[in-house]
């Protein structure tokens, strides 16, 4: 069975609805990447960084980002950007996905006496990464994200975008080998 | 004869912003690691602020900088399966190199925390 390894990209966006460009540098050691995930870190919505704390209320703060309820239907709710993938020896783009900020689909709750489920139980399930087969020769893969949000809110929000690329490497002995490599019916499930 | 091993390893974070390391020695008699997964007693402040990087015998499981979200299950998923299969890794010099950072986060305000690093893995039991 193949090893992998996992490369953290980070870039930050500050505009509303601004476009990036972006390079993600891959290992010399790595022959194809075989899944990639995102993920948000919002930081304000000013587009400063960071919010002081004392201004918002602990939970109802995550109503300010992605209402949860409304727009869902609409099938807007926790949609942030989009991303796009081009690797220099394939044509085209080879990943291309709206980028979702996570939340857990119910407010959080402070337990109380018969109220002991709190927090993660909203979410479906686990996580993992979309599966993709791109064999690379370089260590460079070409990104492209363009922000929604905050063109949907119109302002500007600024947050830390995080692409997270699977690769199989050729080092003898290191990596892992994950679960969503393996167990076709759980990726396709979720 | 090879066992079911499981354990948790914590962490306390005290300041936001910070990042934490710690390294933990697991008991000789385990042999492999083959799961794991992220608990904490602040689901929120875990899921929406935690980064983190894993280290098992030297060799790195996930890069510093990985969301701690990735790894968390939620109550919805079978108990059996809420860990995160890593494939088989031999324990080796049996040290766990966890590095957890927090960071700002707009949706949540820091409180401190306790994170837990959950391992499954196979131990060596005479019995």
């Amino acid at each position: 069975m193949s090893r992998v390894r996992v490369l953290v990209t980070e870039t930050s966006i500050t505009k509303a609805g601004q476009v990036k460009h972006f390079q993600i540098k891959l290992s010399k050691h790595a022959f194809k990447i075989v899944g990639i995930e995102t993920d948000v870190f919002l930081k304000s919505r000013s587009g400063k960084d960071g919010v002081t704390p004392s201004t918002l209320a602990e939970i109802k703060s995550a109503e300010m980002f992605v209402p949860k309820r409304e727009l869902r239907k609409e099938g807007y709710y926790n949609v942030v950007g989009k991303l796009k993938l081009q690797s220099m020896e394939k044509e085209n783009i080879f990943y291309s996905d709206w980028v979702k900020a996570s939340i857990f689909y119910e407010e959080f709750k402070l337990p109380k006496t018969f109220e002991i489920h709190s927090g993660l139980k909203d979410i479906r399930g686990k996580t993992a990464p979309k599966k993709v087969d791109v064999p690379v020769e370089s260590t460079i893969i070409n990104a492209l994200y363009h922000d929604n949000i905050g063109k949907f809110y119109k302002q500007d929000i600024s947050y830390t975008l995080k692409v997270f690329v699977w690769m199989e490497v050729n080092e003898q002995q290191n990596g892992v080998a994950f679960e969503f490599l393996t167990n076709e019916k759980e990726v396709i499930e979720k | 004869m090879l066992k079911y091993y499981s354990k948790q390893f914590d962490v306390q974070v005290t300041e936001a912003g910070k990042t934490v390391k710690k390294t933990f020695e697991v008991d000789k008699s385990v042999k492999t690691i083959y799961g794991v997964c992220i608990l904490s007693n602040r689901d929120d402040l875990a899921y929406y602020r935690g980064s983190f990087r894993l280290e098992i015998n030297k060799d790195e499981i996930y890069a510093d900088g990985y969301s701690t979200k990735k790894i968390m299950s939620s109550e919805n998923v079978e108990p059996n399966k809420r860990c995160f299969y890593i494939g088989k890794i031999i324990v080796g010099n049996g040290l766990i190199t966890f590095e957890y950072t927090d960071s700002e986060d707009g949706r949540t305000v820091f409180a401190p925390y306790i994170v837990s690093l959950s391992v499954d893995g196979e131990r060596e039991s005479e019995i």
